[in-house]
């Protein structure tokens, strides 16, 4: 019997190829000029120029185009919604009429630009996290918000509580399951029962969850206090990030790749 | 009346990449009023076997059966099998939650539905059992020391009257005196009917508590048999993943060199012997 299936989280899949081994701000920089592209496109034929760099970025990363489009499905109902409303809700020529329903023309191409436009963005978006591990993305971010820093912005601290938290995810997993099989042990029904007392039922398996938790944050604290943790400045690392000329080249032809299909898709 | 493990296997995360089989074909019979210890290495699949002899989790092929009701059976039988087979799991106090100690030790018992006298009742004998004094009754659990917090967790699962009891390193984390009051109070229960299973991987525990001794490894069953049999076995040859106790290693060197010491976990009388030996 299993209580709690190990979630995954972030959808991180370890590979050898040039997009994993590009470095994290690169990625991220890149990520949000392909974002930015996808935000401009208008014609619904450009999505098709999109689809093939799609298809061209899974190649490079060695990551197959089925478990890129799986990071869609999170999303389905979101996306669904979204073309259904402009489908409906669009005026213009009528095309087809039922009841106080109608679909125009232009709700026609405003759905489906909105729809693809939600569909690519979160595929595009999903390859950050594919190609690059937890550690490395909050390790980019930290860098990348690092001249805020002066504005007051701790971005060291965020990058660390960001670490922390994924890092603790999978112990409170498992920290949870071994709680719940204790209660079901001292006979604690978790499955049966109207709303209210399966909520009920969950006390005896939250107030220990707290306890533990706070006893680990507390530890841990500790731990980083006797090391001697104060804090980002003077900070160095043990594997510290170098932007390299694969970097430069893979932001310029990302930026290039953007602004050409957004020209071309200025001019129609 | 018992618990009867037959060539019971378990296989975790069957059909991924994580497959991992930990248990094959483990056979054991738990009567009431014996101590059973099984005894392995972190891994060897002990706290796997714990589980199922309260079927939180379930054979993947073998038997495992309580009192003749396989664990395989339906829900109110299921119901019936998690009462009569208490499990203590690794640092029980872990599962601590209530306001007071009265409610905690309510806890088990209401789930099965027992009258609200006879949990009053049966809290209180139980709590003179374990040596936790009244006045606890209102205090919050998480106010009270190391040692009571793992007496009352084990408290709470005793006041639903198991008929058994499986217990995961019942010892771990606590200091010397309070293991052995756990111990004297567990072999009590033992005499008065309780059927106990100890997992541990002390050797030497499990060699002066226990009736019988199961050793795992890796998932098999290498040993299973009486304490003597097992110190015979072990002196014959190495058990894999087992060492001697310390005292026993110093038996069998004093053998060697010529010495008529018995084979005894107890010092004292290893020292007395040793003396009469080398007076003599």
């Amino acid at each position: 019997m299993k209580f709690l299936n190990h979630l995954t989280l972030g959808q991180y899949v370890p590979a050898n190829s040039p997009v994993h081994r590009l470095d994290p701000r690169c990625k991220i920089l890149s990520v949000i000029a392909l974002l930015a592209g996808i935000f401009l496109m208008e014609h619904p034929v450009a999505f098709l120029a999109w689809g093939g760099l799609l298809l061209l970025l899974s190649r490079f990363s060695r990551i197959s185009f089925r478990v890129v489009l799986q990071g869609a499905r999170p999303v389905v109902l979101l996306l669904v919604f979204t073309a259904a409303i402009h489908l409906f809700l669009t005026k213009g020529t009528v095309l087809w009429e039922w009841g106080i329903l109608s679909v125009t023309r232009e709700g026609v191409t405003m759905a489906l630009r909105m729809g693809l436009r939600l569909f690519f963005l979160v595929l595009f978006a999903g390859f950050l996290t594919l190609t690059t591990s937890p550690m490395e993305l909050s390790d980019g971010l930290e860098s990348l918000f690092h001249p805020f820093e002066r504005f007051g912005f701790p971005a060291h601290e965020m990058a660390m509580m960001m670490t922390i938290a994924l890092r603790f995810i999978p112990t409170l997993f498992d920290e949870t399951d071994r709680i719940l099989r204790a209660q079901i042990a001292r006979g604690a029904d978790l499955e049966h029962g109207g709303l209210f007392r399966r909520m009920k039922a969950f006390i005896p398996v939250l107030v220990p969850l707290f306890v533990i938790v706070f006893q680990r944050a507390e530890d841990l604290a500790l731990a980083m206090e006797a090391r001697c943790y104060r804090g980002g400045s003077g900070r160095t690392r043990m594997n510290p990030l170098v932007w390299k000329k694969a970097d430069t080249f893979a932001i310029a032809a990302v930026i290039g790749i953007v602004a050409f299909f957004v020209l071309l898709d200025l001019k129609g | 009346m018992s618990i009867k493990v037959d060539s019971l296997c378990h296989v975790y995360h069957p059909g991924t990449p994580l497959e991992t089989q930990a248990l094959s074909g483990v056979d054991l019979i738990v009567e009431r009023g014996k101590w059973v210890a099984v005894v392995g290495q972190t891994g060897s699949g002990k706290s796997t076997l714990a589980q199922h002899l309260n079927a939180l989790l379930l054979p993947s092929s073998g038997r495992v059966e309580v009192d003749g009701i396989p664990t395989t059976a339906g829900a109110s039988e299921l119901r019936e099998i998690r009462r009569k087979v208490g499990l203590v799991f690794q640092y029980p106090e872990h599962q601590l939650f209530a306001e007071t100690v009265r409610e905690e030790m309510a806890f088990g018992p209401r789930n099965w539905e027992f009258p609200e006298e006879e949990i009053t009742n049966s809290t209180r004998k139980v709590m003179d059992l374990l040596g936790l004094p009244h006045e606890l009754l209102d205090r919050s659990p998480f106010e009270l020391s190391g040692g009571q917090k793992r007496r009352l967790s084990i408290a709470s699962v005793l006041v639903s009257r198991p008929d058994y009891l499986v217990l995961d390193e019942p010892t771990a984390g606590l200091d010397a005196r309070g293991r052995n009051e756990l111990l004297c109070l567990l072999k009590g229960l033992v005499k008065e009917g309780l059927g106990v299973v100890h997992v541990t991987h002390d050797l030497e525990l499990a060699l002066t508590m226990a009736d019988r001794i199961l050793v795992l490894e890796k998932g098999k069953a290498v040993f299973c048999g009486t304490p003597g049999s097992l110190l015979e076995e072990l002196l014959e040859r190495p058990i894999r993943g087992l060492c001697l106790p310390p005292v026993l290693e110093l038996v069998s060197g004093l053998r060697s060199y010529g010495y008529s010491v018995p084979y005894t976990l107890d010092s004292e009388e290893l020292a007395d012997c040793l003396e009469r030996e080398i007076r003599s």
